[in-house]
């Protein structure tokens, strides 16, 4: 993370408080009832070049109204903070985010329903989503 | 549980609140001034220093009742008060419980001139009140085809019972923190 690619904005923090605490919580932990998935796996997405796409067509994600470059640094910031220590972590990058957000997926919750469904079968943990 | 998240959301605000004062007292251009001010007391220069009364207490004296919505932590709150339903600016009246999400917006306070985050929890699970004051300022909000910032919503729809009561106004952290 650099501190110039956000010195005209707000800090991943600030961001990450605005655009995405109202839902997942300020302790990333979500809400079940509101179909609102904890943060706290975000690295079973993140470590296979499928579960990056997702995270990057992730509903919340693509209406936050943050430039390609916060969502970058919000999404490493969240990563870093509640993702579990024991799983390796690579930074999203500008023209990662740039190229994945090019790429068009028309349903994303059928999307990540396979992208979880070959997860567990690969006996990693998955976050609950209560969507149909 | 969530008497537990009103608790937290409570203790939060005051924790912000008391963190910013503490930088007020600790950092502040003014309340240095006044430090170096009280520690000249009786001295020559004395009656030429800019010396700051307050000793760095933030948000003395501020004008707007928090009753009105033009007080303003409310810049970007869609409901009805919570302090004219019944209970406080950050504490839900008995009988509802806060909501598990909600909208969080930026409001300038006046008095220090800094940006603050405020979460706008609703109030769930009891009928609105007659007479509470509504407010519709949602400074920041977006149209609703932009689902994510758009706050035209009812936040107790993550909660066991959605009936909306009213919203309170928790401060969640600083811009420039």
């Amino acid at each position: 993370m650099t501190t110039s690619a956000f010195a005209a904005g707000h800090t991943p923090q600030v961001n990450y408080i605005l655009r995405c605490a109202g839902c997942h919580g300020l302790d990333g932990t979500g809400s079940s009832i509101g179909g609102v998935p904890p943060l706290g796996l975000i690295k079973t997405f993140t470590s296979d070049p499928e579960g990056r796409l997702y995270v990057m067509h992730v509903p919340g994600v693509v209406n936050s109204g943050l430039s390609n470059q916060e969502i970058a640094d919000v999404i490493n910031y969240v990563a870093q903070r509640w993702g579990s220590p024991d799983l390796p972590f690579e930074s999203f990058g500008l023209e990662e985010v740039n190229h994945l957000r090019s790429i068009n997926i028309s349903d994303v919750v059928s999307y990540r329903r396979d992208l979880t469904s070959r997860y567990i079968s690969e006996g990693k943990r998955v976050p609950e989503y209560p969507w149909p | 549980m969530l008497k537990i998240i009103e608790k937290l959301l409570q203790s939060l605000d005051k924790r912000t609140e008391a963190r910013m004062r503490r930088t007020a007292d600790i950092a502040g251009r003014r309340s240095a001034l006044a430090k170096i001010g009280g520690v000249l007391v009786g001295s020559a220069l004395m009656p030429i220093l800019p010396f700051d009364r307050s000793l760095g207490v933030a948000f003395a004296g501020d004008a707007v009742a928090e009753t009105s919505c033009d007080y303003w932590r409310y810049c970007a709150l869609d409901g009805t008060l919570c302090n004219t339903s019944g209970g406080t600016l950050t504490s839900c009246p008995a009988g509802s419980e806060a909501s598990k999400v909600s909208w969080i917006g930026t409001c300038k306070n006046p008095t220090d001139n800094k940006d603050y985050l405020v979460s706008y929890n609703d109030c769930c699970g009891k009928a609105e009140v007659n007479g509470g004051t509504f407010c519709f300022t949602n400074k920041a909000e977006r149209p609703g085809y932009l689902m994510g910032l758009h706050n035209d919503i009812n936040w107790c729809m993550a909660n066991e019972n959605k009936g909306y009561h009213c919203t309170v106004a928790v401060l969640v952290g600083m811009v420039d923190a």
